[in-house]
């Protein structure tokens, strides 16, 4: 072994960057930067035009809004818009990257890890007889299990080869055990977000061109399935991440924070608004304004679909979660 | 498969049909976020070079700074070059050069401890591989040691072939000609020779274990 093998040995020990690292040097380099203009390269350093012949970068919002990011995040009031047509404000971008550092900091997880839920399921008067209670379940990271406890024993929820969207509502009757929710086939396998683009802008582009059961313009398709994958599967929190990260980028998503989840809790809400022809209103993923979990979702209808303006027709707020050793074990 | 190599076909932006980093600086002049992509191809790799070098802690915030130097910058990029490691690796090593005392501290502490605070945690190992590993760490306390004894320039031409550029690549991540990072590199690795012994150390541990 030569002296330059030992060095690359010496090279090779060095453990590599936390996730957390990344993400804050990431969302650091994008938010303290300008756009630049595109000038002829020249001698000098490798890729740098020679002294004395910079271009002058010039100064756009997203200049402008790193320095609102750097004092204070001013946070689009409930409602409003996006501060610029057609793409999400800065200040949803920032809090986008915050929860995407989070995100990243949670242990990573395999796909048969079962995972505790409390949680509180709500859907209004309006939309039929429906459980508005707490319950308990347990589901697999990849969404292909669950469980629940009846009785003190652990009863496991069938559903052959499909999966469960968001997790199954358990509601104990005294005429027995009603279980509801979505199973099917997610818009993603939990295999597929493998191959999901890493690049925020190949993944915005991505999520926003797969098919949904429904309708919308494509930043509403981007956004039903990101909070279709948040609220379904827990996943390596690289990719969790990413997906916050592309939140923010969607066109039209908005940040409310005085947010409500169904539970009665202040959160801190990304909105997009619904097509009217689909009842208007807006859907809402709600995050914990302190930690940037995810503290639930929920759909928020308009006049046009004939409840109040406003008011929640159906979300779930996830109480409690807990990476545990099996159905049935409590954290 | 050596660090070397996987850095170098982790950074084909060529592979699976994405744009190559040339691409993506162009496009980020207009869409910022697409800088986005040359950092995750590349990150690790500097952030993995500068640890070497500072430590973890100052790997941490170097790494932050050479992007955001090369955010600020890309509008000047050269276009004919599909690579940005040189260039990415060139801020980085300028940023280290600042920090010139605190890299020959950080060599010299290596080589007085034998603690290298900056390697994986290893599981305990079993059987003869704790021979191996000890001989490791000796070795690695050499090699620290004659690391601090470099020259700036010299130390800064061998880490990057150490960290699998080319000696082109080299070159023109410092701003030199070819043949000087070729000069540079073997001083630097005459040195390291004679501050190892003068000869192969891997062959007298070698030796003595049979």
């Amino acid at each position: 072994m030569d002296e330059m093998t030992l060095l690359e040995e010496f090279r090779a020990v060095v453990a590599p960057p936390d996730d957390v690292t990344l993400v804050r040097a990431r969302a650091r380099m994008l938010d303290g930067g300008a756009p630049a203009r595109r000038g002829r390269a020249g001698r000098g350093a490798p890729g740098l035009r020679p002294p004395g012949r910079r271009g002058k970068l010039a100064l756009t919002g997203l200049a402008a809004a790193a320095s609102v990011a750097a004092v204070t995040v001013t946070l689009a009031a409930p409602g409003s818009g996006p501060s610029r047509q057609g793409a999400a404000s800065p200040a949803v971008r920032e809090l986008a990257y915050r929860a995407a550092a989070a995100a990243a900091a949670q242990p990573g997880v395999r796909p048969g890890q079962w995972v505790y839920w409390q949680e509180k399921a709500y859907s209004s008067p309006d939309s039929g007889p429906a459980p508005n209670e707490t319950f308990e379940v347990w589901t697999t990271a990849d969404a292909t299990n669950a469980a629940y406890l009846s009785k003190g024993k652990v009863v496991f929820i069938p559903c052959g080869n499909c999966q469960f969207i968001g997790q199954p509502v358990i509601v104990h009757a005294e005429n027995g055990d009603q279980i509801s929710g979505m199973s099917g086939k997610a818009t993603v396998s939990y295999a597929g977000l493998s191959s999901l683009p890493r690049d925020p802008v190949a993944l915005d582009r991505h999520l926003a061109g797969l098919p949904l059961r429904g309708w919308g313009p494509a930043p509403v398709r981007e956004f039903e399935v990101i909070k279709e994958l948040l609220t379904t599967y827990v996943m390596p929190p690289a990719l969790t991440a990413e997906l916050f990260r592309a939140l923010g980028n969607i066109p039209g998503v908005t940040a409310d924070r005085n947010a409500i989840d169904v539970a009665g809790r202040h959160g801190i809400g990304f909105r997009i608004a619904l097509p009217s022809d689909a009842g208007g209103g807006f859907d809402e993923l709600i995050l914990d304004p302190k930690t940037f979990g995810l503290m639930g979702e929920q759909l928020t209808l308009g006049r046009a679909a004939g409840a109040k303006a406003g008011q929640v027709v159906s979300g779930t707020a996830i109480l409690k979660t807990a990476l545990v050793s099996g159905p049935g074990i409590l954290p | 498969m050596s660090h070397a190599s996987q850095t170098a076909r982790e950074s084909s932006g060529t592979e699976r049909g994405q744009p190559d980093d040339s691409g993506l600086i162009a496009e980020s002049c207009r869409v910022p976020e697409r800088f986005g992509a040359v950092f995750d191809r590349h990150a690790a790799a500097i952030h993995g070079y500068i640890s070497r070098r500072l430590g973890r802690d100052a790997a941490d915030d170097l790494v932050a700074e050479t992007f955001l130097v090369a955010f600020r910058q890309r509008g000047g990029y050269d276009q004919d070059q599909p690579s940005a490691r040189p260039w990415l690796y060139g801020i980085a090593t300028r940023l280290i050069s600042r920090r010139r005392r605190e890299e020959v501290r950080f060599f010299r502490a290596i080589a007085r401890t034998g603690i290298d605070p900056v390697a994986d945690p290893v599981a305990e190992p079993v059987a003869d591989e704790s021979v191996r590993r000890a001989d490791a760490r000796t070795l690695h306390r050499r090699l620290a040691g004659a690391l601090a004894g470099l020259s700036t320039a010299d130390r800064d031409a061998l880490l990057l072939i150490a960290d699998g550029l080319s000696y082109q690549e080299a070159a023109r991540a410092l701003g030199v000609p070819a043949g000087t990072l070729s000069s540079r590199v073997a001083r630097a690795r005459r040195k390291l020779r004679e501050g190892l012994g003068g000869v192969n150390p891997a062959d007298e541990i070698g030796a003595w274990h049979g």
